[in-house]
């Protein structure tokens, strides 16, 4: 049985009116207590072998630093013991007694049990939703398929519920536990489950040139009809585009050469490919190119950036193009053309971004462009679009996107605890609704007070910077704790002391964990510096009071560095840093201090010579600028 | 710790298959043949000009940050000597080279690195503040393996550095094997008409890569100024039947589009020109980077002949013009090669007794519980090798069956 110590900071139950020894004694006197101990602060607690292996519950107004590596004030493991604050001793009391209850259930400390419902639901009549069907069945998790239109040709699979709907109405809730509502033919319907994947719509276009010729599309490419039509005696000109408008896709380059190669086999008929770039970036498909110019398909380039366009010659329509090798313009007339049909978002993947609150790619397809992401994930936990919904048209890439999204659907229904990452102070709340708006991540569902779902939360720590009445603190990061950690820091004349003299400036830097300390950590400054780190758990985090109140606190120079951007883990926090600190320096400017003194900059983990770079520029800077005023 | 999966290599596939493993609480050694983790991707840049260009560099740090502290075990500068397949798994039996500073008392000050860096470059840094930052290369040593005179020894304050430290042996059992032994970068010197080393300012793309990263820009050798031009020559050693390659390597082009928007970011006055076969695709959003490249970069579709050298250095490089027929040329001050992707050697392929693929590159085994994960597997790219990384860690991680 593992022992309960209670460790109680004697200041913080004096500042509560709260008689310190005589509520030692009460807890003691408590079954589920072994120990109670009064200590007058965090770093002077006392060094006790029995600590480790057992529970510890600590009470005070300052929590631990977890997950703070530079300096830590703290003798023990922080991220193994409890921490509570309360206003009086009866909310203590309370606070205490739950998180008794949870030591006693096996729940870790600042966790959440986590049980989800174990069923996916894959969105999508497409082929790529049907292989994700696929693959989840073969890892023996439940499917529910949701097929848009109804519409579902030779569906053969038993383990898959289906569910015939015309579209997406919401998904409400959070990973482990959302509620896909449909557009059902019926009205609405609902569906539970703990991980959502979209795969659809699939919307495709082929390039207006064709137009002026007979033309079939590449999906309804049909060897017999080209038979038929080539039967007449003339030497017949079948002509394959691709690329033409916007970049050719490798999977559109397969079927193209696969049925060019058939083409070509064809008496009388003469195949050609219309391109400014063949690609071959897919397994096999460069020996599949080489195998369509053995086979006679003649491949004509169509000068990159130059717009294709239509001529005629002795009254018939064609393409005038240059050959390469011959190094002459061809007239080329196509007896039919076969249209690559490119990929393109589908109207109804950004109303789906607003209604669902998914990110939007650039390219208009659902699902952030962030490298850091696996590659089918979204803003939002459990929810993940793959294949035509996220615009990819690559075989490679879609199976990468099937067996990461297996992976991770794995990984969260095998879950069983979420770090509660955000703490909210009830009596400080105004119910004001900022956090829920401002969440990148619908991590937040408000019924009385905003209750922050861990599974979905990133830890971004937008809500705690924006919210208004400062109720919110991600955990290990509290305003009065930071100002004491820079003050403390400061005083210590900066991490890298290299210098103590008075000519040097006091550099502070607020940077993101991931990138601007990584970078740091492996590119210490080889010049005089005198820097402060103060590392935030995401560029979301940074705190402008800090800023300000640094500057008061006697720092020369402010650094904000954070990831770049479409580089952010939580990928809003950074954005977010950028356009606050941008309005910060106006308000520095208008009331009159100097705005040259903050910087914001953007670092990857792993340039420390970028960092070493900045660092420099940054600190020449404050050295020429004129002494603070204000 | 009873090791119940074997990692090879410690690359962006190879860590993001040991994270995995970690976070199932597989109990997984790493066994990595270079001097530290990081394999091919830790020479590289991060591509970002004013936002992220997805080339997913930071995706190591990332992996790095994710096994700190983890119970996976990492065992560098080590080669595998065997792998023997038994009743219920593999014996493996490796040995280890030994560093000259022992990590267990070394407490990074840095001081025999820098003495070093002033007279040659045998002692080595990891650019991670993680797991074992230094070594010494006996071969670059000035005075290896006479203690007496080496300064590194004298300014060490703990004692770390033993010149008489040996090689290791070390053997242990796993279930199961993921093998992300990386890629082979092309070797310039099998394509002699690009004047790799017979030419001043011709360098491999990847060489261009490790400057941008460790220097911050480029330079001459010659004169120390930037290159006024560059030419980035594709397709050296991908999509070539002459020399048994008839495949795409699929980074390249991506790779030195990326390079060259940097490039110009760091030395706006550097004009920069690239000789391609035909543009590939690279990721999400390909058409509208393609496009504001364009405006920056010369784009000449072709691919030159022998290059020879100019004035002052430089290089000048002929080729046909597509219109003409005519063969031009022009001189760059810095000629990059984008070097293809080759398998990785015959040695670590045969050591697992692996199948190869049309490619030469290896394919995994799942009845046999070997998985092959990154760019070992084809040509891939960072992001790419990470999720093909945790996935074969997946597919492992079935076959372990738990004591």
């Amino acid at each position: 049985m593992t022992a309960n110590i209670v460790l109680l900071s004697v200041g913080s139950l004096k500042a509560l009116d709260v008689e310190p020894e005589a509520f030692a004694g009460s807890l003691a006197e408590w079954r589920e207590v072994d120990r109670s101990i009064l200590v007058d602060g965090w770093g002077d607690l006392p060094e006790d072998p029995d600590f480790a292996g057992s529970n510890l519950f600590l009470v005070g107004r300052r929590e631990p630093l977890s997950g703070y590596t530079l300096q830590t004030q703290f003798p023990i493991d922080v991220s193994e013991a409890r921490w509570m604050a309360g206003d009086s001793d009866v909310v203590l009391k309370t606070r205490i007694k739950a998180e008794l209850k949870n030591a006693a259930r096996g729940i870790r400390p600042l966790s959440k049990p986590f049980d989800p419902v174990r069923k996916v639901a894959v969105y999508g009549e497409t082929a790529a939703a049907s292989a994700m069907v696929d693959a989840l069945i073969a890892r023996n998790i439940d499917v529910v398929w949701a097929v848009p239109e109804g519409v579902l040709d030779g569906y053969d699979k038993e383990s898959a519920e289906v569910v015939p709907c015309v579209g997406i109405d919401s998904i409400t809730g959070f990973a482990g536990g959302f509620n896909l509502v449909l557009d059902a033919m019926d009205g609405r319907k609902d569906v539970s489950c703990g991980a959502v994947v979209i795969a659809s719509p699939e919307k495709r276009k082929t390039d207006d040139v064709v137009k002026a010729f007979p033309f079939i599309k590449l999906s309804e490419f049909d060897q017999e009809e080209v038979k038929s039509k080539a039967g007449s005696g003339e030497r017949f000109n079948l002509v394959f585009t691709a690329g033409i408008e916007t970049h050719a896709s490798t999977s559109n380059m397969r079927k193209i050469l696969d049925n060019a190669i058939t083409a070509a086999s064809i008496p009388g008929v003469s195949v050609y490919v219309l391109t400014p770039h063949v690609k071959v970036a897919e397994e096999g498909l460069e020996k599949r190119y080489g195998g369509a110019r053995e086979a006679g398909v003649i491949f004509l380039r169509v000068p990159d950036g130059e717009e294709l366009t239509t001529t005629s010659k002795d009254g018939r329509v064609g393409f005038r193009i240059f050959d390469i090798p011959s190094r002459a313009d061809v007239f080329l007339r196509p007896d039919l053309i076969v249209a690559e049909e490119s990929m393109v978002a589908s109207e109804r993947l950004s109303d789906w971004s607003e209604k669902l609150g998914i990110t939007l790619g650039a390219d208009g397809f659902l699902g952030p462009d962030n490298v850091l992401f696996s590659p089918s994930a979204t803003n939002r936990r459990g929810i993940f679009t793959i294949g035509p919904a996220r615009g990819t048209d690559s075989g490679d890439i879609l199976g990468g996107e099937i067996a990461a999204t297996v992976d991770s659907i794995e990984e969260l229904f095998g879950t069983t605890e979420f770090d509660s990452m955000v703490v909210v102070d009830e009596l400080k709340c105004a119910h004001c609704l900022t956090c829920l708006r401002v969440c990148p991540h619908n991590a937040i569902l408000f019924s009385n007070k905003p209750m922050f779902n861990p599974a979905a939360c990133a830890a971004c720590g937008i809500c705690a910077a924006k919210c208004p009445a400062r109720a919110i603190t991600l955990i290990g990061a509290s305003e009065n704790q930071g100002m004491e950690r820079i003050n403390v820091l400061i005083s210590q004349n900066g991490v890298f002391n290299r210098v103590k003299t008075n000519g040097e400036p006091r550099l502070l830097m607020f940077g993101c964990r991931r990138s601007a300390q990584t970078a740091m950590r492996e590119s210490v400054p080889d010049f005089p510096v005198d820097l402060t780190f103060h590392p935030l758990a995401c560029g979301g985090a940074m705190d402008e009071k800090l800023i300000l109140n640094s500057f008061n606190n006697g720092v020369d120079g402010v650094i904000v560095a954070v990831c770049h951007e479409g580089n952010c883990r939580t990928d809003e926090g950074s954005p977010d840093a950028a356009l606050r600190v941008r309005r910060l320096k106006e308000l520095m400017a208008d009331v009159g201090g100097q705005p040259e003194r903050l910087e914001f900059m953007t670092l990857a983990p792993n340039m420390g010579v970028d960092f070493r770079r900045k660092v420099k520029n940054f600190r020449e800077r404050i050295i020429n600028l004129a002494p603070a005023t204000v | 710790m009873k090791p119940e999966v074997l990692v090879v290599g410690a690359g962006v596939a190879g860590l993001s298959a040991a994270a995995f493993l970690a976070e199932r609480r597989i109990n997984t050694v790493v066994i990595e043949n270079g001097l530290f983790p990081g394999g091919q991707t830790a020479r590289l840049s991060c591509m970002a000009v004013e936002s992220c260009a997805k080339c997913g560099a930071c995706l190591l740090e990332e992996s790095v940050a994710g096994l700190n502290g983890s119970s996976c075990s990492f065992i560098c500068n080590t080669k595998i000597k065997s792998c023997v397949r038994t009743v219920d798994g593999f014996r493996v039996s490796c040995k280890q080279r030994p560093t000259y500073i022992d990590a267990d008392k070394c407490v990074d000050c840095g001081k025999c690195f820098e003495i070093c860096r002033s007279k040659s470059d045998a002692v080595y840094r990891s650019s991670f503040a993680w797991g074992v930052r230094y070594g010494i290369d006996p071969y670059e040593c000035l005075f290896f393996p006479d203690s007496e005179k080496a300064q590194c020894m004298e300014l060490c304050p703990v004692g770390a550095v033993d010149f008489s430290a040996q090689a290791v042996k070390i053997e242990f059992n796993v279930q199961a094997v993921v093998f992300a032994g990386g890629y082979t970068p092309f070797d310039p010197y099998l394509k002699p008409r690009f004047g790799y080393n017979r030419l001043a300012n011709v360098v491999t793309s990847l060489e261009l890569d490790e400057k941008l990263r460790l220097k911050g820009g480029l330079s001459r050798e010659v004169d120390g100024v930037p290159p006024k031009s560059l030419a980035f020559i594709q397709c050296v050693g991908s999509r070539d039947k002459s020399i048994g390659r008839d495949y795409c390597s699929r980074v390249c082009c991506g790779y030195a589009m990326r390079l060259s928007a940097l490039v110009r970011s760091q030395h706006p006055e550097t004009s920069i020109t690239i000789f391609y076969m035909d543009i590939q695709n690279a990721g999400r959003n390909f058409q509208t980077f393609y496009d504001t490249l364009k405006d920056q970069v010369e784009f000449i579709h072709g691919i030159p002949g022998e290059l020879r050298e100019g004035s002052g250095e430089s290089v000048i490089v002929p080729y046909t013009n597509n219109r003409t027929g005519a063969i031009e040329t022009r001189e760059f001050d810095m000629v990059a090669l984008s070097i293809g992707m080759g398998p990785p050697s015959v040695d670590s392929i045969s050591i697992f007794n692996l199948k190869v693929g049309e490619d030469g590159f290896p394919v995994g085994d799942p009845e046999k519980r070997v998985f092959v994960a990154g760019s070992a597997a084809g040509p891939m790219g960072i992001a790419e090798s990470r999720t093909a990384g945790r996935h074969a860690a997946a597919q492992a991680a079935d076959c372990v069956v738990t004591s």
